[in-house]
């Protein structure tokens, strides 16, 4: 007992503070931001203009070499931890900065490309990412393979160097524009559910393939369908092994689950902006619209601080696995109740898609965008069903 | 900035967990409610001489100097354990005050704590003192003084009071730079919100063990997925409460200005977790979770106290709220950590 005493006399504890080397680190990002961030917003990507407007941003980002801060330093990258990663992208926030055209490639394919890629692959894939001359869009999804993706039936055959890729993949992300395309194709006929899958990398532009835009409920195509006809692919462009798709796929998932898609700070950032909605109209609104506003503010915060927690879990060598079904069922549904609440103030303003001021225009927008928000990267319900079984160990059957 | 318990802090939260796997047993607990009047004195004592009850008392008066993360660190894991003894108010509530001080206070003993946000002390007659607030000013008084009237909690393990000092003379005022009353109000909000943590992990390992053992329709109701969806729907609440509190906790410590905001918050959304851990984990249970029987009522109760003293919902609310008013252009993503002196 006494012994226990001792022990525990010189206690490290916990550091919820920022060091001054993370401080100085966030000058120099805010300074860059405020030198380069575009000062007239860019067009929507989801159009022809606007994609190519976005592409030039990443460029830019690129020239400062902003674009792929996590990446290892020997791919071009800067090798932020994730600490550093969340200032980046607070600060990234704070700036405004124009949204990432190409958070398919840089954020999911990249990180797959390191772990799984060969030397070839990487040096003909990473530095084109980076520097913007391919800009991907993901091919997981076919019409009778949504929530269910094991039953996914495009086929990519071998034909000694080739293969030879046929079927459908649809809501597919910023395919109308994109260069290329990466997914899965089952590669071995006799093949069923997870066994037997490939994952192919395809360039928009081959022989046989037709992209066919989808119109999302803001009119503009930020998906598509992708019909492969006899489309030849290299062999050279399959990452990993022959039937090691799904395994490949679901470490492209965990990332994309994970914190680098859906950093606090965005949230945070309509958080303020709510509050700040509220505050310039409270004389005419209800005590009910004052306490959701604060209580989406916590949940930002919340949310926030979990990341920076999950964070500190990775850096000390720990895993995130099933916990990010957690955060995504909490931060789609955070965000589509901000920009509800956001709705409910404007009120006969909310139909204004054009109109300035509150900037309902932009609310609107969001407000759109947030209905995706619970079906986007795995539907809530698939989410809650991870959660049950794999972090509670509830019964699959 | 790291969020990970070190080594040193894990292995003492871990061995107060394994005492109270040992010895708080909800048999334990329910041969307590038949005589609520006392606590454990022989249990205090174990608790004593291992070093949790002084962890946070200064070194020159006998304690380690523990860190205010650590504590609810461990005031979690008492709230898991659903422990009558008010071992929490002590290292959240008295230690704080013992040691500022030291030398009026008798820092060997329990000693009760009355605020206007929790004005009925818990186990009033087992401590011989009390310290109390009379417009907000702190007063230190001798039990006898006091005439006393035991009042009936909704949750059995708690045994609370309603005093009135017959003559304020009675009592000393304690003198003291710092607002003792805003001081003691966060340090209720955040040991509240450790002990609602503690009982929503304590509720859902509950309802997850009934249903994957309970079968209806040839198998475990923990497989249906209605079921499992409404026992996500707490996991996730759960989960977003830790960090709050730790935060709010280091916040207290380091005198930031912002630690009144931050412990609201963390009080806010732990009652938040504890409300659905309760409501969806008594429902998994089905009728046997509205039953006296069923030791899941242990925690309910527990929680539904916690809720409502040390900063009940609106109170909270109307903290945080009255901060976004006033601090309206440091609210981004950038101010999470920062103070507002800053």
């Amino acid at each position: 007992m006494l012994l226990l005493k001792k022990e525990t006399q010189n206690l490290i504890t916990m550091k919820i503070e920022f060091t001054e080397s993370q401080n100085q680190f966030r000058s120099e990002i805010r300074d860059w931001f405020s030198k380069n961030v575009p000062s007239k917003p860019l067009a929507s990507f989801d159009t022809k203009e606007g994609f190519e407007e976005h592409r030039e941003w990443e460029k830019t980002l690129n020239q400062g070499n902003w674009s792929m801060v996590t990446w290892p330093t020997e791919y071009g990258g800067r090798a932020l931890n994730l600490i550093e990663w969340l200032i980046f992208e607070e600060e990234y926030y704070r700036a405004n900065a124009p949204a990432r055209v190409n958070q398919n490639g840089v954020f999911l394919l990249g990180p797959t490309l390191m772990e799984y890629g060969t030397d070839d692959q990487k040096s003909k894939f990473l530095s084109a990412m980076a520097e913007g001359d391919h800009i991907w869009s993901q091919g997981w999804s076919e019409p009778n393979a949504g929530s269910d993706m094991a039953a996914i039936r495009a086929t990519a055959f071998r034909n000694n160097d080739t293969f030879i890729i046929n079927g459908q993949k649809t809501w597919s992300s910023r395919a109308a524009f994109a260069d290329w395309t990466f997914g899965l194709f089952r590669s071995d006929p006799e093949s069923e559910r997870h066994r037997g899958l490939s994952f192919i990398l395809v360039p928009l532009d081959q022989k046989g393939v037709t992209v066919r835009p989808i119109p999302q409920l803001d009119g503009e195509p930020g998906f598509a369908e992708i019909y492969f006809d006899n489309v030849e692919v290299d062999a050279s462009c399959m990452i990993g092994d022959e039937g090691q798709g799904w395994e490949i796929a679901m470490a492209t998932a965990g990332f994309e689950r994970g914190l680098m898609l859906r950093s606090p700070a965005r949230f945070q950032e309509t958080a303020s902006r709510l509050l700040k909605l509220y505050f310039d109209n409270q004389d005419v609104l209800s005590p009910s619209i004052a306490s959701r506003v604060t209580h989406c503010w916590m949940q930002a915060e919340a949310y926030a601080l979990n990341i920076y927690q999950c964070a500190s879990k990775v850096m000390a060598g720990d895993k995130i696995g099933s916990e990010s079904s957690l955060s995504k069922v909490y931060w789609s549904n955070l965000d589509h109740e901000m920009h509800q609440i956001a709705m409910d103030i404007l009120g006969i303003s909310s139909e204004l898609k054009n109109e300035y001021l509150n900037n309902a225009a932009s609310w609107i927008k969001g407000y759109m965008f947030s209905y995706s928000g619970p079906i986007y990267a795995g539907t809530n319900e698939i989410q809650k069903n991870i959660i049950s079984e794999r972090l509670l160990g509830m019964p699959r059957k | 900035m790291n969020f990970n318990f070190s080594d040193d802090q894990a292995l003492f939260s871990e061995s107060l967990q394994k005492y109270l796997n040992d010895n708080v047993t909800t048999k334990s607990i329910r041969e307590f409610w038949t005589d609520n009047t006392h606590f454990l004195s022989s249990r205090w004592k174990e608790l004593e001489e291992l070093g949790f009850i002084t962890a946070n008392l200064d070194e020159s008066i006998g304690g380690m100097s523990l860190d205010l993360i650590t504590i609810a660190l461990l005031v979690e894991k008492i709230g898991y354990s659903g422990m009558p003894e008010p071992i929490a108010e002590q290292l959240f509530l008295a230690n704080p005050l013992i040691n500022e001080f030291s030398s009026q206070i008798n820092h060997n003993e329990y000693l009760a704590v009355a605020h206007d946000l929790a004005p009925h002390p818990n186990f009033l007659e087992d401590s011989k003192q009390l310290i109390f607030f009379q417009d907000q000013n702190p007063y230190l008084i001798d039990i006898e003084k006091l005439k006393i009237r035991s009042l009936e909690s909704n949750d059995p393990s708690r045994s609370i009071y309603d005093f009135e000092a017959n003559n304020l003379d009675d009592a000393t005022k304690l003198e003291s730079e710092k607002n003792l009353y805003e001081q003691v109000q966060n340090y209720g909000m955040v040991m509240s919100s450790a002990l609602l943590l503690g009982l929503s992990k304590r509720i859902i390992d509950s309802a997850k063990l009934y249903t994957c053992d309970r079968e209806q329709f040839g198998k475990p109701i923990g497989s249906f997925q209605a079921v499992k969806h409404m026992l996500a729907d707490v996991a996730i609440e759960i989960e977003f409460t830790n960090a709050l509190v730790y935060r709010a906790a280091s916040s207290i410590q380091k005198n930031c200005s912002n630690a009144t905001l931050h412990a609201a918050q963390a009080k806010f959304q732990s009652i938040k977790a504890c409300e659905i851990a309760s409501k969806n984990g008594l429902q998994a249970h089905g009728a046997m979770g509205y039953t006296w029987e069923m030791d899941l009522h242990i925690f309910v109760r527990k929680g539904w106290s916690y809720k409502g003293i040390w900063g009940s919902r609106p109170f909270v609310e109307n903290l945080v709220f009255n901060n976004l008013k006033k601090d309206l252009p440091k609210l981004g993503a950038t101010y999470t950590f920062m103070d507002n002196n800053d």
